[in-house]
């Protein structure tokens, strides 16, 4: 987080992590789209032909407050691939909230552990623990035919109770209420003393 | 920040080639710029950061040490990134024809003049409520929704 007092502006920076292929882009191409274009910048998508992420995609939000107070929104996604662990780490540092993507198809349960896994790790190697930073899960792609029910998927992943939401991403479904979720919680911790 | 920008603007004068100049936080977060107008601040500064972390990255697989300067050249326009302290970078969009003997120079020496002001304000700025900057009026961020600005 970066406070300029002078300009009167609080920058934000929010993480979707997850696995590969449970959304995380496609939170972001549905908040570029929907939301209206004179709150947002371009979209920055660093991607391979297979539309996977190859380092991070990128969205920057500005929202002028009464008083013309700025609060601007840095929102990244990670590469979900295993081996791009490297980026990921690189991408989360300074992170102000994380959104987890986990994607609810029942072949996707180990890797949806996994990467939870690493983010815990990869935040303790940067000191800071789960339970310190702005964390909401959403379960995405709740449209398969055999996902996963919720008591399976908050056992696997969730053991801090953190608030999470059902999404289908894809047909835009859960992706406002979990940017919403997260921004608050953001919010909550910068409306109480806060380091520069 | 007005100091900073200053001394982007003196380096822009000193070598004019310099097309966007900003200073970086590794998170991606422009601290101070003077950018042209068709480049987009947030952009440059995720992807300055990102160059960054890369580079960090191929250094420690050939173990070259610390990095201190990414250079990255087209035909048109350069990239020059150098490091001011462990958590703060310059970042230089240039056109290609500069002169790179004296840019390197000018560039190190505002890099450097840059960090002395960043570690003087480190020392200066310790804890501020946000409140305190909304005059003790939170609600107006607390209430915040997305859903309240969408396309129509």
């Amino acid at each position: 987080m970066f406070i300029d007092t002078k300009k009167k502006e609080i920058n934000v920076k929010i993480v979707y992590y997850g696995p590969a292929l449970s959304g995380k882009t496609t939170n972001l191409k549905v908040i570029y789209a929907k939301l209206n274009p004179k709150f947002r910048g371009d979209l920055v998508t660093v991607d391979t032909k297979g539309e996977r992420t190859l380092y991070f995609d990128f969205l920057p939000i500005e929202i002028t407050l009464a008083g013309g107070f700025k609060v601007k929104f840095h929102v990244y996604t990670v590469p979900g691939q295993v081996f791009y662990k490297a980026s990921r780490k690189l991408v989360l540092k300074g992170a102000d909230g994380i959104v987890f993507v986990a994607d609810s198809s029942p072949e996707r349960r180990e890797s949806n552990i996994q990467i939870m896994q690493e983010l815990i790790e990869t935040l303790e190697e940067q000191g800071i623990s789960l339970n310190s930073i702005p964390l909401v899960i959403q379960y995405n792609k709740r449209d398969i035919p055999n996902a996963m029910s919720i008591d399976i998927m908050n056992a696997d992943i969730n053991h801090l109770n953190n608030p999470y939401f059902e999404a289908i991403a894809s047909q835009e479904k859960g992706v406002f209420e979990t940017l919403d979720a997260i921004v608050k919680l953001v919010i909550k911790k910068l409306t109480t003393k806060t380091p520069v | 920040m007005e100091k900073i920008e200053e001394l982007l603007n003196q380096l822009i004068r000193k070598v004019p080639q310099i097309r966007a100049a900003a200073v970086v936080n590794t998170e991606g977060i422009v601290i101070a710029s003077v950018l042209e107008g068709n480049i987009s601040e947030e952009n440059f500064g995720a992807m300055s950061a990102a160059l960054l972390g890369l580079g960090d990255s191929v250094l420690s697989e050939v173990k070259g040490g610390k990095l201190s300067e990414i250079y990255v050249k087209g035909n048109e326009k350069m990239i020059l990134l150098s490091k001011i302290s462990k958590d703060q970078l310059l970042s230089l969009s240039i056109s290609s024809d500069a002169p790179l003997g004296l840019l390197l120079v000018e560039v190190r020496k505002t890099a450097k003049m840059i960090g002395a002001i960043l570690s003087e304000m480190e020392k200066t700025q310790t804890v501020t409520d946000i409140s305190e900057l909304l005059g003790g009026d939170t609600s107006i961020i607390e209430g915040l929704s997305f859903k309240d600005l969408l396309e129509e």
